[in-house]
């Protein structure tokens, strides 16, 4: 058995190192993500009930409000279209051409790593939809791309893993830097970003909105990432700005996500 | 024994599945209940320590693909509990769900501390309260998941028959 543990460590090493996966692994992707898939089902199901019967007043309440907010947004959405469609009339008579918006793929979040550093969630796409790696993955703001994918089931690489990067752009002022996850000592995870690499005093201040910038060649333009939360100076030149963010996406209640494809 | 590897097979693929899908809201100190050391107990305790060396290297496979963490620690954590816990089966007293619980716990925190050497963490705090967690919640999933499990392998030829 040791013989057989010292090879699939050594095969799982190459494999990694060509940035692949080892058959063994391979296999037990395939046997453990419809466990964890039901079991997410399952949980579901049980939490809704639980809330159901522990809630019922409260819910019957919400979902009143909820159906005047839809009225509300239905409404919007009618008049949104009706400005779609001028503006679309408009840019037909100057010969523009049309950003037509991306279609995203909804998934759920089936399994997420629980060891040390919460930096990949692994989400399942629904039937007939195809994704690929490096497409982006979107909830209220960035979270991740995609960067492995078996089947209908596909690892996502979240903007607060420790290694990751990415080319971001102060909306207002439109400073570029590079965001990077930075750890909290309370919770001990990266549940913060930072931007660094502002140009010599930048224009940064709380409430910025930060975005992609779309220069790393990873991510496209303008999604949105964060809020600048705090501006510091940084402790190796003192006038270089340091902004820390906070993302828009809550990592601790992920539940669903959108897959966007990469064009 | 076929059947006894292949259940052994099965049930780790399940637990740690499970594991992984735990709910946030469930989960203490940000860790679910470790799961596959649970399997680990139950196997070691109730078939000796050839079944939980084999248990052992199962769990280690499923947590690190499921988990996409390095197998080399894994193996020696799991693979080494597994076969202290079938030792120690016949030194103590392995069909009292108490004594599952309270060893569950006890692996929990001492598979995290050889873990240390091999994937530090970046906060010494954060991992000591989800180390407690983890070890309380795992000692707790311990008595009614080894109740079930011992009355599986009831059903199974015992190691050496």
């Amino acid at each position: 058995m040791v013989i057989v543990a010292v090879t699939l460590t050594i095969w799982q090493r190459m494999a990694w190192h060509h940035n692949r996966i080892s058959l063994p692994e391979y296999i037990c992707q395939r046997l453990g993500y419809p466990v964890s898939s039901a079991v997410t089902s399952a949980n579901q199901i049980l939490h809704d009930t639980g809330l159901s019967v522990f809630r019922a007043r409260s819910l019957a309440a919400e979902n009143r409000r909820l159906r005047q907010e839809l009225d509300k947004l239905r409404n919007d959405n009618l008049r949104l279209a009706e400005y779609f469609r001028e503006n679309k009339a408009f840019r037909d008579k100057l010969g523009f051409e049309l950003d037509m918006p991306v279609e995203g793929i909804p998934t759920w979040i089936i399994a997420r790593t629980s060891d040390r550093q919460r930096c990949r969630v692994t989400i399942q796409v629904p039937e007939n939809r195809e994704i690929s790696e490096g497409d982006i993955v979107r909830e209220a703001g960035l979270v991740g791309r995609v960067v492995d994918v078996q089947g209908r089931v596909a690892q996502v690489l979240l903007i607060v893993d420790a290694q990751h990067g990415l080319g971001a752009r102060n909306q207002r002022s439109g400073d570029v830097g590079i965001v990077k996850p930075v750890a909290q000592w309370a919770t001990g995870w990266p549940d913060r970003l930072r931007m660094e690499k502002l140009r010599r005093h930048a224009d940064v201040r709380i409430g910025d909105v930060i975005t992609t910038s779309g220069e790393d060649g990873i991510y496209p333009a303008a999604i949105p990432v964060g809020v600048v939360e705090g501006v510091s100076t940084s402790p190796i030149h003192a006038q270089t700005v340091v902004a820390t963010i906070r993302p828009f996406v809550d990592f601790d209640g992920l539940e669903y996500v959108w897959v966007v494809p990469l064009l | 024994m076929f059947w006894a590897y292949l259940t052994e097979f099965v049930l780790a693929v399940v637990l740690v599945g499970w594991q992984y899908a735990w709910p946030t809201w469930l989960r203490w100190g940000e860790q679910p209940p470790d799961l596959a050391v649970v399997l680990l107990v139950t196997v070691g305790l109730t078939r000796g320590p050839l079944d939980g060396c084999w248990s052992g290297l199962l769990t280690g496979l499923m947590v690190s693909t499921l988990g996409r963490i390095p197998l080399g620690g894994l193996f020696v954590s799991h693979m080494g509990a597994g076969t202290a816990l079938g030792l120690l089966g016949r030194r103590i007293f392995p069909n009292r769900v108490l004594v599952a619980m309270a060893v569950t716990a006890t692996a929990v925190v001492a598979m995290n501390v050889l873990e240390l050497a091999f994937l530090p963490p970046p906060h010494l705090g954060p991992w000591v309260t989800g180390t407690v967690g983890q070890a309380i919640l795992s000692g707790l999933m311990a008595a009614p998941l080894f109740a079930v499990l011992r009355a599986l392998f009831n059903y199974l030829p015992h190691p050496g028959e």
